[in-house]
């Protein structure tokens, strides 16, 4: 636990010692406050202002989750770095996880900058407060996905961009792959759109945790941290 | 203290080790000889857990590198080579991060970076400074630091001079020597007076072969066929060799280098008998003048060569 931590803190201090956290986090308000005013005038309603914007922000977070996640692995690598940490006496499972939840942590650092347009609607409206705690849920779960998948992908090269661009990608095919089972018929469409990203967390935005949905993040985040682990222990992606 | 049975290790299909055996017995220092692409590092990354072995077993301080990893790493501070650093960490903070990763508590840990700083010889205006900051013998110092953290009875480290300044080299070779007192080590080098300056026993591979372990002074020993003088003598050759060939125990006399009057001969004589006496009179007898006498030993420099080309 104190090996994760440590972990934990080395990647938050990391982040915000270089420009790109900064950068990242300037996109995530700059932009994300754009959609929330845009929002805000033309919805007009306090109640529906919240699952628009967190919606939007999902789609956002995808956007910028591979360059937060893109040197996890693939920095320590090129540098050599990585063969420190592998001879510390630490499990694989706990760099794993301690990549993983520093990723997290500062992406909770950047959503809670957006409690501030809840407290201006709070001021201005009578918005539900259940839609906006379980779409909150819903978009950390979403995220969390988001960096799991990320680390996978930045175990797999040394190079930044390519495991940025791989993350890309992959977390695209993983938004669109719904609207892309709409062109097939059943059963196909129905395995598609189970896998899609965007239609689990639609619920979410709605007010409703349905376990299938939190399952299938909970799935989709495992999986991915599981195959991390036994990639960086069969030590394959390493030289 | 570490063992090494029939290491193997392959990467996909070429073979970077090859049935490597040895022991390092608790306090010494050893050097692992061998040419670029000899398995050194291999070997190296092995023994302190980075890589898993094809086939093959290795134990430090008692314990299966590869069964209990965790345990065992708590043993070994490792140095790789080229000394990867988190290069936008302060000094004190990178030290900090390892001390916790094995396990220093909180009220023990300032104490024992500072220690640790001291004794690899960062001053106190440094340990705030980025590492990107510092020049490569300060980021080695580091490097070396981060080996130390936790006291690990077992220190390995690869090449850990590379690319140092004379001085430097110096500095590092004399603490590695230091720190030869109470820990075990394993370092690997190219360079030959290294090993001579630094280490009690030599290993040397080559082609991911082990070729030879033992102490210096007996390998020089072994390779050495007779014994070798060198002298000039002031007159003819032809007239000296005659003399020269006579004396016995001489097995062969060779000219080397001749300027104006002088020569510069080779006389072989049998293995293991100073002969330089008997060269010396027998040359001023002769009516010769003998202007410089010496016997030549085999540098670590023709062992090396001869035992890793052999393969």
């Amino acid at each position: 636990m104190n090996n994760i931590l440590s972990i934990i803190k080395k990647e938050i201090n990391h982040y915000f010692a270089s420009f790109v956290a900064y950068v990242v986090l300037f996109v995530f308000l700059f932009v994300g406050g754009y959609y929330f005013y845009i929002y805000v005038f033309e919805v007009r309603d306090a109640a529906r202002v919240m699952p628009f914007f967190l919606n939007f922000m999902g789609f956002l977070a995808f956007l910028l989750t591979p360059f937060i996640t893109m040197r996890l692995f693939s920095e320590e690598k090129k540098t050599g770095t990585i063969e420190l940490l592998l001879t510390s006496p630490i499990t694989e499972t706990q760099i794993i996880l301690g990549k993983f939840f520093g990723a997290l942590l500062l992406f909770l650092i950047y959503t809670s900058f957006t409690l501030y347009y809840l407290i201006i609607l709070f001021i201005f409206g009578r918005p539900d407060i259940g839609p906006i705690i379980t779409g909150y849920i819903g978009f950390i779960l979403l995220e969390s996905a988001y960096i799991a998948i990320g680390i996978l992908l930045s175990l797999t090269t040394k190079n930044q961009i390519v495991s940025g661009i791989l993350t890309l990608i992959a977390l695209l095919v993983f938004w669109i792959i719904g609207w892309i089972g709409n062109y097939f018929g059943r059963p196909m469409q129905d395995i598609l759109q189970y896998l899609s990203f965007l239609k689990h967390f639609e619920d979410f935005t709605k007010g409703i945790i349905d376990s299938k949905h939190v399952i299938f993040y909970l799935t989709v985040i495992g999986f991915n941290l599981f195959l991390s682990v036994r990639l960086l222990e069969s030590r394959e992606t390493v030289k | 203290m570490i063992t090494v049975k029939n290491l193997v290790k392959y990467f996909r299909t070429t073979k970077a080790v090859d049935g490597i055996s040895f022991n390092v017995e608790k306090g010494e220092i050893v050097g692992f000889l061998g040419p670029n692409a000899a398995g050194k590092t291999t070997t190296m990354r092995v023994i302190s857990g980075y890589l898993y072995p094809t086939k093959g077993e290795v134990t430090v301080g008692g314990i299966n590198v590869m069964e209990d990893p965790v345990k065992a790493k708590t043993l070994i501070g490792y140095m790789p080579e080229n000394v990867p650093l988190y290069l936008d960490m302060p000094v004190f903070s990178y030290l900090g991060f390892f001390a916790d990763l094995r396990g220093i508590q909180k009220e023990e840990k300032e104490k024992h970076i500072l220690e640790v700083l001291s004794r690899v010889g960062i001053e106190k205006k440094l340990h705030n400074n980025l590492i990107n900051t510092l020049s490569k013998g300060y980021r080695q110092r580091v490097g070396l630091a981060q080996a130390l953290i936790g006291n690990p009875k077992v220190l390995i480290l690869d090449e850990p001079t590379v690319g140092l300044d004379p001085n430097q080299i110096l500095q590092i070779r004399k603490l590695i020597k230091e720190l030869g007192k109470d820990h075990t080590i394993i370092l690997s080098t190219h360079i030959l007076q290294e090993v001579s300056a630094v280490c009690d026993r030599v290993i040397i591979i080559s082609e991911g072969k082990l070729v030879a372990v033992d102490t210096q002074e007996k390998l020089l020993q072994d390779m050495e066929s007779g014994q070798k003088n060198r002298l000039i003598a002031a007159g003819d050759f032809e007239k000296i060799k005659e003399v020269l060939i006579k004396i016995n125990g001489v097995v062969d006399v060779k000219l080397l280098n001749r300027q104006n009057d002088e020569n510069e001969i080779m006389v072989i004589s049998e293995k293991g008998k100073d002969m330089r006496k008997d060269i010396a009179s027998k040359i001023v007898k002769g009516g010769f003048s003998l202007l410089e006498l010496a016997k030549m030993t085999l540098s670590l420099e023709e062992v090396f060569a001869r035992l890793t080309k052999e393969k």
